[in-house]
């Protein structure tokens, strides 16, 4: 199967359902993007689909096929010159996600106020980094407005960029019987 | 890990001094380098080691080698920094690489006598202080021996400035020097600088960790990827105290990719495939039956009795001060509160790996460990190999928190791969991580305290109900001693900085069959929580206002008070319509004060705002102790507001993080932190921000609600 990563095709032979996180990390060896919990709640795992911040873990490799996909790889933004500035990551295992889903934010609304970011970033840090990716988003949003003109990449209107409340897709492995 | 009971004593007035140490040479073959982490400047030269520390190639790429695990709290680039102080180094040629797990690269243990590769008790880097600056003051000695020689002149007549050594206006770089000088004998002796000549240490030089942290290219465990590279995940045994009773993998073995499906240890399946998806759809597909052990009806109710009924038949005294007087419950003038704290899991959002290669005469393991020793020592031992038979490469910690200084996820890794020719990644899933933690022990906490004619606490009684973090790591006997459940269970209470005539801390301890461990902060996690929230309602009790009576309390402690008072400036004025708390709590050698501002809304908390200060010593990246305190305010946070297992069957029953919520954007507070440079004893600064937050959300909460918070989570409404 063929998909379409970071502007370059690649050639793929996996099972139609493989999650694309493992479809990254295991068959094209893209180790930047990260599985934190495999039932889309984290959002380690997430990548651009068209421009909007998908968690990869939850979706089936054949949907994505038509798809524009971006990867922390090939994420060249503003926002990565931000969070080194505001020094956000600590460990940093969460922060590929967290600057896709700035990135992707950004994208839809060039200069978000804190309630946009409380709603978008659902993104978990057990580093709780969350101040400094707040004020990486910020500043960002500044730089971007010095930028004139303002990017070109829109999103539809009200298509969210992450599910605001993401219900697991699969139910954890229950094992005691 | 033990926590700092000399630090002072190990500590005191180090620097300036002329440090003699014996020569020693450095295999080459134990400080080879490892590529397994490498960052800063490239340079395709492998240079010359001069130490076990420092190598330095002829493009004056200087590679520093960093024996602690990186998990985000910045030791990297710390730790490096206090090499290239005294190397004088210019930082942008500096390479960092992770150090083999081998005797050399241990630090010294602050809180006991002896040495470890160890990363825990934010002792990184005290423990490395001296040991790294002399490294580098070595190296530089050579440097400077090997130019004076080819000049001519006396060593004293040369310095060394940003990589490079002068006399007059004739200068050799360090990577024209390096050859030269590493074959020369280290000088027996080094003069350390005082702290006033410091040129990086105290500054917030670029963290070299941060690039591939932006960019996707960081190595965590998980991104390992060797050639022929097998893919296996497990299943354990959920009950605790149960086995493995039988497991069918007919239908596992015949699905894409799998590879062999056996199970360890009569707890444990494991599935092994090409690819980690493969590996999880065949685990799905293995239908496997548990026994349930002797401990398979405990649920959460059981440990609340378990614990209860260890309170009630009374704990070893393990700090005593003044006079033996037990305080009984109903005595006139006596304030009594009981708390309570559930057990918790660390939740790295990495979740546990190692990638293991057996081969006949070596053992790999690439891992993300706080323990390096301990790893090397536990996978030889597995394997009945000899421990300089196994490297441990250490890769970046996608977070730590005290779960990666265990071992156990390193020996089922070697355990697997010893099967296998090719190197095997063991990869756990979230839900396995949350089975089988080292978790942060439930805590039963009941107080007493009669005040004085002043309001003040003349005698004060702590009692501790719980197991203790040691209990799966040392024997029985040794976890019971005074001095370890002092620290490790009661920290924070024996030695609490308030004046308090009559004092009496006591642990009781349940019997369950509950892996615990070290949790960020360790007694702290707890004991922030209960001496501060019980505090005010001292205060309370004899009709004072918080903060002045605490001050009362510290009023021979100048730091503490110092702290107190940095802390409540950060926070600023009070917002009208919010309420405030306030906490003080010393650990790991630091002291840290937080006010938190909150508002409770239609039923929901929701906090604002904290000042925060910490005084620890010195601050060697002050950034990263700022970033350390804020991340320990939102985890000491989730735990307040989210975070606690539930146990039914002798098993957890939330395993992934929409059963076991953890803090998320919109719930962190806006936080200000203050450092304090006392110049005394350098002190930790991974933990210590962590105790006071749910001290001081607990008492904020009491000026909103009038309701005293007495069992974490907050649970209901309050949570939102
Ligand atoms: S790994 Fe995909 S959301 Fe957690
Ligand atoms: S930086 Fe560690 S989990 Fe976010």
């Amino acid at each position: 199967m063929k998909l379409n990563i970071n502007g370059q095709e690649r050639e793929v032979d996996v099972a139609l359902e493989t999650p694309l996180l493992w479809v990254l990390r295991d068959h094209l060896g893209m180790t930047g993007t990260k599985f934190g919990c495999g039932v889309g709640v984290c959002g380690a795992c997430t990548v651009h689909l068209d421009g909007r911040a998908v968690r990869s873990c939850v979706m089936p490799v054949v949907a994505v096929t038509s798809m524009e996909i971006r990867t922390i790889e090939g994420l060249d933004h503003l926002v990565q010159a931000a969070w080194i500035e505001e020094r956000v990551p600590q460990c940093g295992y969460c922060q590929s996600g967290q600057l896709m889903a700035a990135a992707a934010l950004l994208a839809e609304k060039p200069a978000p106020t804190d309630a946009d970011i409380d709603a978008s970033m659902t993104n978990l840090c057990r580093c709780a980094t969350y101040q400094r990716i707040r004020r990486g988003i910020h500043h960002a949003a500044a730089h971007l407005a010095a930028a004139a003109p303002p990017p070109a990449t829109t999103v539809p209107a009200g298509v969210p960029t992450v599910p605001a409340e993401p219900a697991p897709a699969t139910s954890p492995a229950a094992g005691g019987r | 890990m033990l926590t700092n009971m000399s630090r002072r004593g190990v500590l005191g007035g180090l620097s300036g001094l002329i440090l003699a140490f014996p020569l020693r040479s450095y295999a080459r073959s134990i400080a080879a380098p490892d590529d397994t982490i490498r960052l800063g400047a490239k340079s395709d030269s492998p240079g010359v080691d001069l130490n076990a520390w420092v190598r330095i190639a002829p493009d004056d790429t200087v590679y520093l080698r960093f024996g602690a695990a990186e998990m985000g709290q910045g030791v990297f680039t710390g730790l490096c920094m206090l090499i290239a102080e005294e190397l004088e180094v210019d930082w942008s040629k500096v390479q960092a690489e992770s150090a083999p797990a081998h005797k050399d690269y241990r630090r010294e243990l602050v809180s006991t006598p002896g040495k470890a590769q160890l990363t825990g008790g934010s002792e990184s880097t005290t423990g490395y202080w001296t040991i790294l600056r002399e490294a580098g003051a070595t190296a530089r000695e050579m440097l400077i021996a090997e130019a004076a020689e080819r000049w001519g002149v006396a060593p004293s007549a040369c310095r060394a400035e940003k990589g490079v050594v002068k006399n007059g206006d004739k200068s050799f770089r360090y990577g024209e020097l390096a050859e030269a000088a590493g074959a020369r004998s280290p000088s027996s002796s080094v003069v350390l600088k005082e702290p006033g000549q410091f040129r990086l240490i105290g500054t917030d030089v670029a963290r070299l960790d941060l690039p591939p942290k932006v960019n996707g290219t960081a190595t965590f465990g998980i991104d390992i990827r060797r050639p022929g590279q097998l893919a296996a995940t497990l299943m354990a045994c959920p009950h605790f105290g149960g086995t493995l009773f039988s497991f069918d993998d007919t239908a596992a073995r015949g699905m894409p990719g799998v590879v062999d499906v056996f199970s360890l240890d009569e707890r444990v399946v494991v599935v092994v495939a090409q690819h980690v998806y493969q590996a999880r759809q065949g685990l799905n597909a293995v239908s496997i039956l548990w026994k349930t052990g002797e401990w398979g009806a405990l649920d959460d109710a059981g440990v609340r009795s378990a614990l209860n009924e260890a309170l009630d038949k009374g704990g070893d005294r393990v700090a005593q001060h003044g006079s033996r007087v037990d305080l009984e419950a109903g005595e006139a003038g006596v304030v009594e509160a009981t708390y309570w704290v559930p057990y918790l899991d660390h939740a790295p959002i990495e979740p546990l790996n190692a990638t293991v290669h057996v081969q006949p005469d070596r053992v790999d393991v690439w891992i993300p460990t706080q323990a390096q020793g301990l790893t090397q020592r536990s996978v030889a031992k597995r394997l009945g190999r000899s421990q300089s038979e196994v490297f441990v490469h250490t890769t970046l910690l996608g977070g730590g928190f005290g779960r990666k200084s265990f071992f156990d996820f390193a020996e089922l890794a070697a355990a697997v791969a010893e099967r296998f020719d090719v190197p095997v990644q063991l990869l756990w899933s979230r839900e396995e991580c949350f089975a089988h933690g080292f978790y942060r022990p439930a805590m039963l906490c009941r107080q007493r305290a009669r005040l004085g004619a002043d309001g003040m606490p003349e005698a004060w009684l702590i009692e501790l109900s719980g197991q203790g973090p040691a209990d799966n790591v040392v024997p029985g006997f040794l976890a019971r001693l005074d001095v370890l459940e002092g620290e490790l269970v009661a920290g924070g209470f024996p030695h609490m900085p308030y004046a308090v005539p009559d004092l009496t801390v006591k642990v009781a301890h349940p019997e369950l069959p509950i892996p615990v461990g070290w949790w960020r902060s360790v007694h702290g996690s707890h004991n922030g929580f209960f001496r501060e929230a019980f505090l005010d309602e001292l205060a309370a009790a004899a009709g004072q206002e918080p903060l002045a009576y605490r001050m009362k309390l510290l009023k021979d402690n100048p730091r503490e008070l110092k702290v107190l008072q940095t802390a409540v400036d950060a926070a600023g004025p009070l917002v009208a319509g919010r309420s405030r708390g306030v906490a003080l709590f010393e650990s790991f050698g630091s002291i840290v004060a937080q006010v938190a501002d909150v508002t409770v809304d239609s039923g929901k908390l929701r906090v604002h705002r904290v000042g925060a200060a910490i005084d620890c010593g010195r601050a060697v990246l002050p950034d990263s102790v700022i970033s350390q305190v804020e991340g320990s305010i939102g985890m000491g946070l989730s735990a307040m507001m989210r975070e606690g297992l539930s146990l039914s069957q002798g098993a957890v029953t939330n395993r992934n993080f929409h059963e076991y919520r953890l803090l998320m954007m919109s719930e962190m507070p806006e936080i200000e932190v203050r450092i304090i440079e006392s110049g005394e004893a350098m002190g930790g600064v991974g933990e210590p921000g962590l105790p006071p937050i749910a001290g001081a959300v607990a008492n904020a909460l009491y000026g909103a609600t009038r309701q005293r918070l007495r069992s974490l989570p907050i649970g209901g409404d309050l949570a939102g």
